[in-house]
């Protein structure tokens, strides 16, 4: 009984804190956002495994007309931050920051990093983005990726370490008949 | 005893709604401490009311978690709903300040509302609205003052003739 009382506080205030949260976080979301693996009007399926040599989009549909700014952080493997900025400001100007790439086109955006090449990592990433319209309204998403070695690497790597392995197991063997 | 526990229920459910901050990330608030118009880069003495030679500056405290970076951008609507955007800027300065680049060429006389976001690295995502007003010069007032009496005693003198 007095178990039951305890865990029906607990639950309460549990149920209070989620109830206020939701309340306080109430954005609207992007309409879709999503990694994807190409830009264009028909790249909007998600790809959530990148190969080394691929070069993975964020790709963010926003629920507004008007001028909007976006904002993404993308968050590598060991957790360094690269951020990358959209805006536009009537029909005819639109703008991605010098540290991105990408298309904007209505309500649709890609982007993806300008510097890829350079600051790919294998692992998983994180992009956290967030839009801005000039009325006020606001809204944030997040998607992970991952990318893979290239299928090269990983056969030198297996081609390489068999003669090790062996080499090591014959050690073995070999100190198991010495005693 | 029914009564009793659903009592202590109420309570627990208000307390944890009064003790609830703001933003529910952490219980800890990030974003904007402080939101407000100045007449210069650097000043912190908030100014709501600015003539057409003044250049209102958005002047931004923020509280940034630690290890964080955070974006803070601001539209400016004039009071036809026509809206710019400032500059962003990306950094873990604490005290920002931002103009339009462009206020000489938009400046209009009248109520401006300026939007501001906050967003930083660690997902924080925040709002804040500050208002401010242009009126026009003072000259400008005494000009159309000295100009429209005698066009108003002119008009009365005509119709006192008339009569």
């Amino acid at each position: 009984m007095v178990m039951n009382k305890k865990l029906l506080l607990v639950l309460a205030f549990i149920l209070s804190f989620g109830i206020l949260s939701a309340g306080q976080n109430a954005f609207a979301d992007f309409t879709q956002y999503t990694i994807v693996g190409a830009i264009g009007d028909k790249e909007t399926n998600e790809k959530l495994v990148f190969g080394f040599n691929e070069t993975p989009y964020l790709y963010m549909k926003l629920p507004d007309t008007g001028n909007v700014f976006t904002g993404s952080f993308w968050r590598d493997p060991d957790a360094s931050i690269s951020y990358v900025s959209t805006k536009n400001t009537g029909p005819e100007a639109s703008h991605i920051s010098a540290s991105g790439s990408g298309l904007i086109s209505g309500l649709d955006r890609w982007i993806t990093l300008s510097n890829w090449d350079t600051v790919k990592k294998v692992g998983e990433w994180e992009v956290n983005s967030n839009y801005f319209h000039t009325n006020g309204s606001t809204g944030f998403s997040t998607a992970s990726f991952t990318v893979t070695p290239e299928p090269i690497a990983m056969v030198l790597f297996v081609i390489g370490g068999l003669p090790i392995a062996a080499s090591l197991y014959r050690n073995r063997n070999k100190n198991a008949i010495t005693v | 005893m029914i009564k009793r526990n659903l009592l202590t229920l109420t309570l627990v459910f208000a307390a944890g709604i009064l003790f609830m901050p703001a933003n529910a990330s952490a219980f800890q608030v990030f974003g904007f401490t402080n939101l407000y118009t100045t007449d210069s880069f650097g000043s912190t003495t908030p100014q709501d009311i600015f003539n057409p030679e003044e250049t209102p500056y958005l002047y931004m405290s923020l509280a940034i978690p630690d290890g964080a970076v955070a974006n803070t951008i601001s539209a400016w609507n004039d009071p036809d709903s026509l809206a710019y955007f400032s500059s962003s800027a990306l950094s873990t300065d604490t005290e920002r300040w931002v103009e339009l680049s462009n206020w000489a060429d938009v400046q209009t006389s009248g109520k401006w509302t300026i939007n501001a976001n906050y967003f930083d690295s660690l997902g924080n995502n925040a709002i804040a609205s500050a208002d401010f007003n242009v009126v026009p010069e003072p000259t400008t007032m005494s000009l159309l003052l000295l100009g429209g009496i005698p066009m108003l005693l002119k008009r009365k003198r005509k119709q006192t003739k008339n009569i």
